[in-house]
């Protein structure tokens, strides 16, 4: 027993000799700060096993998905289900790649033709890059899964005061907080294996609000999931049509409905208003409605 | 963490000693060391000796010299090595508290050193990386003359000894400095990387303080004087300074070399006579 002391002591005492220190060579206030933080963004990018399975989606003609593939929408809000398809009708390669997807509710208004493009897809691969990675904008959004190959989630936390403090009808309150406020929390599924615009219709998504002269806020959330039913091989036959029988025909209509183009906002990192939108619509025809985020459809 | 190894380790130690000032019986003499001691049963005797501890040496660098945005090299930087030892040798009684101890020794000492620079505290980029490895191992003989001070509670044997051996060391330095923004050219980046082999031989002088305790169990601190004759000596690396793409080469090898350094060792441990 002495001697495994002495051993187990001296053994101890060998251990400790290693040490390792951390330092800090710059603070905010440094020229240096600015390059610094790009290259702290440049290095998730790169370094993130989710952001080259991302890149995938980029190139049209090798990606996961295919011409053919349906997905199903499950919408959930207010405790209320709705179902919707999307089904990828056309895939063009070239400069950019192109795309055509026709959104089906089986006759609600937000049956659309939406036309997507690989360069639309890149910015929004962009926007990802530097949500997650740049500090930034570490106040607005956050991200976790990134050692991930498959799938992230993304979290937009917006705000927008609608009546300050002490303004308004609500003006005789104590307190530091808005008078009028929405706050509004996005969370984001985003997967390598369908378009980045599909992560839309692949989040949960919260909101509070606060009314000017209200003592109590109101809550609301919603849900969409997504699921690929038909997926098409490289040789264009189909898996999983069980999903297509009964009330629902993956040969549903994909004419005649309003043609909408996707517009993605290179700045949206910077933006925090609850109205303020992952991508949004551009209606070629009609009225391009995006499915809500919230309330009964 | 470093510290609290330390910590514990030396709490081990604490606790080796009393744990063996306390393993006699009461009718064995326990806490009675004046009585009944280690020295008063075998002092006047011949008996051999084991020691271990932790040895510590600031052993000089030979590194190339190097100077980078956030870290350098110096010609005979000093290196501080910890390690542990273990010696096994034999004590001969002269007269009236005189002895000398013949120890034959191997001393193992390692330290690795990094050191991680963050570009800022908000910002997880490792800007820069320093590792600083350190490794020696040496044997040596020794001859020690000693005396003994009998004392009631612990017996105190002052020495001095003189010791020859030799050695071998290997001395490494790793550096990195990354770009600090995207629009850096490539060249803005640091490296060194170079790491050293020596053979030595070496004497040493050292005076130290033998305490013995209860039932053989000592312990023992000591500081020497070493004069370090490295006899051949390898350098492997390369490095690359901030603003050019010259990559410095520094592989070579020199032999029947005759660099001799004066260094400081310090020995702190525990032994047993038996």
């Amino acid at each position: 027993m002495k001697i495994l002391f002495i051993i187990l002591s001296s053994l101890f005492i060998f251990l400790s000799c290693d040490t390792e220190e951390q330092i800090y060579h710059y603070n905010k206030y440094d020229d240096e700060y600015a390059g610094l933080v790009l290259m702290a963004a440049q290095e998730c990018i790169e370094e993130n096993d989710i952001f080259a399975a991302l890149d995938t989606t980029n190139d049209f003609d090798t990606a996961e998905f295919k011409v053919n593939d349906v997905y199903k929408i499950t919408r959930v809000a207010d405790s209320i289900t709705n179902i919707f398809f999307m089904k990828i009708t056309a895939i063009a390669t070239g400069t950019p790649d192109t795309m055509t997807v026709v959104l089906n509710g089986d006759g609600s208004e937000y049956d659309k033709i939406i036309n997507f493009d690989s360069d639309l897809n890149s910015d929004m691969y962009d926007n990802i890059g530097l949500a997650a990675c740049n500090i930034t904008y570490k106040d607005i959004w956050s991200a976790s899964g990134l050692g991930s190959s498959e799938q992230m989630t993304l979290v937009w936390d917006k705000e927008t005061i609608q009546i300050a403090d002490d303004a308004g009808a609500g003006d005789d309150d104590d307190d530091d907080d808005p008078e009028a406020y929405t706050e509004q929390t996005d969370s984001f599924r985003i997967n390598r294996d369908y378009p980045l615009f599909f992560s839309y219709f692949n989040a949960t998504y919260s909101s509070t609000i606060l009314t000017d002269g209200s003592d109590s806020t109101v809550n609301k959330t919603g849900e969409m999931t997504i699921s690929l039913i038909v997926d098409t091989d490289d040789d264009g036959n189909y898996e999983d049509e069980d999903e297509c029988t009964g009330n629902v025909n993956c040969s549903f209509v994909t004419t005649g409905f309003d043609d909408c183009d996707i517009a993605v906002d290179t700045n949206i990192v910077t933006k925090s208003d609850y109205t303020d939108l992952f991508f949004s619509y551009v209606a070629n025809t009609g009225d391009c409605k995006l499915i809500p985020e919230f309330g009964t459809i | 963490m470093k510290r609290t190894i330390l910590a514990f380790a030396l709490l081990l130690l604490l606790s080796s000693i009393s744990f063996a000032e306390e393993a006699g019986s009461p009718d064995e003499g326990f806490m009675i060391f004046g009585d009944k001691n280690f020295a008063a049963e075998k002092t006047e005797e011949s008996k051999w000796i084991f020691k271990t501890g932790l040895e510590y040496i600031q052993y000089t660098s030979n590194l190339p010299e190097y100077s980078g945005k956030f870290e350098s090299v110096s010609a005979g930087t000093k290196a501080d090595i910890l390690g542990f030892g273990l010696g096994i040798g034999r004590e001969f009684y002269f007269t009236n508290g005189f002895s000398s101890t013949f120890l034959i020794s191997a001393v193992y000492q390692k330290s690795l050193d990094k050191s991680i620079g963050k570009a800022a505290e908000d910002i997880d980029y490792d800007l820069s990386n320093v590792r600083d490895a350190q490794y020696v191992y040496a044997y040596e003989a020794s001859l020690s003359l000693n005396y003994l001070l009998d004392y009631k509670t612990v017996d105190v044997q002052p020495f001095i000894d003189i010791a020859g051996g030799m050695g071998y060391a290997e001395i490494e330095k790793e550096y990195i400095k990354k770009k600090e923004a995207p629009s850096d050219s490539a060249n803005t980046t640091e490296d060194y990387d170079v790491k050293t082999k020596e053979n030595f031989l070496f004497t040493r002088l050292g005076l130290g303080v033998n305490f013995i305790h209860f039932k053989g169990f000592m312990s023992y601190f000591k500081v020497s004087s070493m004069i370090v004759q490295v006899t051949d000596k390898e350098t492997i690396g390369s490095s690359n300074l901030s603003g050019t793409t010259a990559v410095v080469d520094y592989d070579g090898k020199e032999k029947n070399l005759d660099e001799t350094e004066i260094i400081t060792t310090a020995q702190l441990g525990l032994g047993y006579y038996f």
